[in-house]
């Protein structure tokens, strides 16, 4: 696995369109959105935000960005990129003698979810280096940021949650470009998938985390409200169960579809 | 086929049972293969012709676990095909397609770390004959490097075998030369096993031991090269009164170059001569003629009238 698993890695790389958009561009945007909004209040009230910033917990709602339509548009192609390399380029003829297809499966998507973790450690990292060079630039040297326990216990959870429901993403984006063999198709799924939720929550008039949709993004919402803010419980564990659902029905969907895919043509 | 053409299963590197593969269903539906068994002995070179349609491909495709036939085993070096016992063949299918945006190396180090024989990466690219554009991007290759380098990811995992589909297309006449040149000291020097699936009739003459024809999915004509030469060869007499003996010798014999073709078994060549000279036709010059494959091929994959 290790040796599928460095070629997948060395393939990213050497495709750094699909690596940027797919897998950086995310905690980048969130990043330079936070820079923005810090310096508006600058420019606005000529000092920063007053009081003191817990960092840990501050990078912890900055991770409900896994949530996001526009975020869950970008990773898509991150994640459909890696699997579909093999479709775009006929190079299943390269690995299919070599390794077994749930193998080959298992290291595409193990790439994936690495490369997710990375994207959003770095959110968490620009956010928290974001909070200290704001307190330092505004004089309140390191003053303005505490450190806390519970804000430790609620980054770990909102990183668990964010985590859970971008490896759902990968699941469903994944079975999808197997299935269609194409790339578009399956950004495009995802991005439906995502808004879907959005727009049955304003069309039913529902609770965006009380009213649990079957659908990951509404899960995934309900599970973070749970953990993070102290919401429904009962939501929030059928969250869980959804996104478990989602993750385990996607996942073997994918990879049944390609082990019994003929590679007539890749 | 006479059973003695064909080798023990024991000696087979590649043994093909009874496939059958079809694509699509009902009245739109394409059969790939119907029902085809050949085994290719180890340590030859065994060449695999066959029309577009033939079914070659398709074999390939099975045989590199990528299609699953509908019926029918197909076993390497005498066990059932596997992803572990594809680890001893080494395979070139179809046109060589690569990551554009990897180097040649990036590519022979990557298979090399899956068959753990990452210090094959330098005498490969040496024998394939692409050491100089090693560390190039495969997107600036011509057809002829990118087959090159097919046929050194085929060899980079140590194989016992190989499959190589049409490795000399894109090649220029020095390179062709070259091609087969290694295909041949490929099975000499190092004692591995060449499927060679060609359109080149000749290519295959020159380099494989034995040949397989497909027609329609099926074995239209096996064996040693040199056996289906020879068994196809035509008696070609130079007579007195040609029309007269053409008349005599009925439907096996075909007026042709200025004298007569007679396609008959070899032994039995003497005794005609025999009765037609104590008959007292004046023979004025007698040859066996020795077709070449492609005469061969034609003939055993031309639609045959009913």
């Amino acid at each position: 696995m290790r040796a599928l698993l460095s070629g997948e890695m060395l393939k990213l790389i050497r495709q750094p369109g699909i690596l940027f958009w797919g897998f950086v561009a995310v905690p980048f945007c969130v990043l330079l959105f936070r820079l923005s909004l810090e310096m508006l209040v600058v420019v606005r009230t000529g000092r920063g935000m007053p009081g003191t910033v817990d960092i840990l917990s501050s990078a912890a709602k900055t991770l409900s960005v896994s949530g996001n339509s526009v975020a869950h548009l970008l990773f898509a192609i991150g994640i459909a990129g890696v699997f579909f390399t093999e479709y775009r380029y006929a190079t299943w003829r390269h690995l299919v003698p070599r390794r077994g297809r749930p193998h080959l499966f298992a290291a595409k998507f193990l790439l994936c979810l690495i490369w997710l973790a990375a994207g959003l450690g770095l959110v968490v990292f620009g956010d928290m280096a974001l909070n200290l060079a704001v307190s330092l630039l505004s004089g309140r040297g390191s003053s303005g940021i505490v450190v806390s326990v519970d804000g430790g216990l609620m980054l770990a959870e909102a990183f668990a949650v964010a985590f859970f429901e971008l490896a759902v993403l990968t699941a469903v984006v994944s079975a999808v470009t197997i299935l269609t063999r194409s790339m578009i198709a399956a950004v495009i799924f995802a991005f439906v998938l995502t808004l879907t939720v959005t727009l049955l929550q304003l069309y039913l008039a529902l609770s965006d985390t009380a009213d649990v949709l079957p659908l990951p993004a509404s899960a995934a919402a309900a599970l973070r409200d749970w953990l993070l803010f102290h919401g429904s419980a009962e939501a929030g564990q059928l969250g869980l169960v959804i996104l478990f659902g989602w993750l385990a029905a996607m996942s073997a969907l994918g990879l049944v579809v390609f082990l019994r895919q003929e590679l007539t043509v890749e | 086929m006479s059973e003695m053409m064909t080798p023990d299963n024991a000696d087979a590197a590649l043994a093909v049972h009874a496939v059958e593969k079809t694509f699509g269903r009902g009245s739109g539906a394409v059969v790939a293969l119907a029902g085809l068994s050949l085994q290719v002995p180890a340590g030859q070179v065994y060449g695999l012709l066959g029309p577009n349609g033939a079914g070659k491909t398709t074999l390939l495709r099975i045989v590199a676990g990528l299609v699953r036939p509908d019926r029918g085993t197909v076993e390497i070096f005498g066990a059932p095909a596997s992803v572990a016992s594809r680890q001893r063949l080494g395979m070139l299918v179809e046109a060589a397609s690569f990551y554009p945006f990897l180097t040649a190396r990036e590519h022979l180090e990557m298979f090399a770390r899956l068959s753990d024989t990452r210090d094959r990466v330098e005498p490969v690219l040496r024998r394939v004959g692409i050491l100089s554009a090693a560390d190039k991007k495969v997107s600036g290759f011509s057809l002829g490097m990118k087959q090159r380098l097919g046929i050194g990811c085929a060899l980079i995992g140590r194989p016992d075998a190989i499959v190589l589909d049409e490795p000399t297309n894109g090649l220029d006449p020095d390179g062709i030369l070259e091609m087969r040149s290694l295909i041949r000291d490929l099975a000499t020097r190092d004692g591995i096993t060449v499927l060679l699936s060609s359109h080149l009739l000749d290519e295959v003459e020159r380099v494989c031991q034995r040949v397989a024809i497909l027609r329609r999915g099926r074995l239209a004509a096996e064996g040693n090269v040199a056996d289906l030469l020879d068994r196809d060869g035509r008696f070609w007499l130079k007579v007195e009164e040609p029309d007269a003996l053409l008349v005599r010798l009925g439907e096996t014999a075909q007026a042709g170059d200025g004298g007569i073709y007679l396609r008959l078994p070899r032994e039995t060549v003497p005794d005609l001569i025999a009765s037609l000279a104590a008959s007292g036709v004046r023979i004025h010059e007698a040859k066996w003629v020795k077709p070449d494959l492609e005469q061969v091929f034609l003939s055993e994959t031309r639609d045959r009238q009913p």
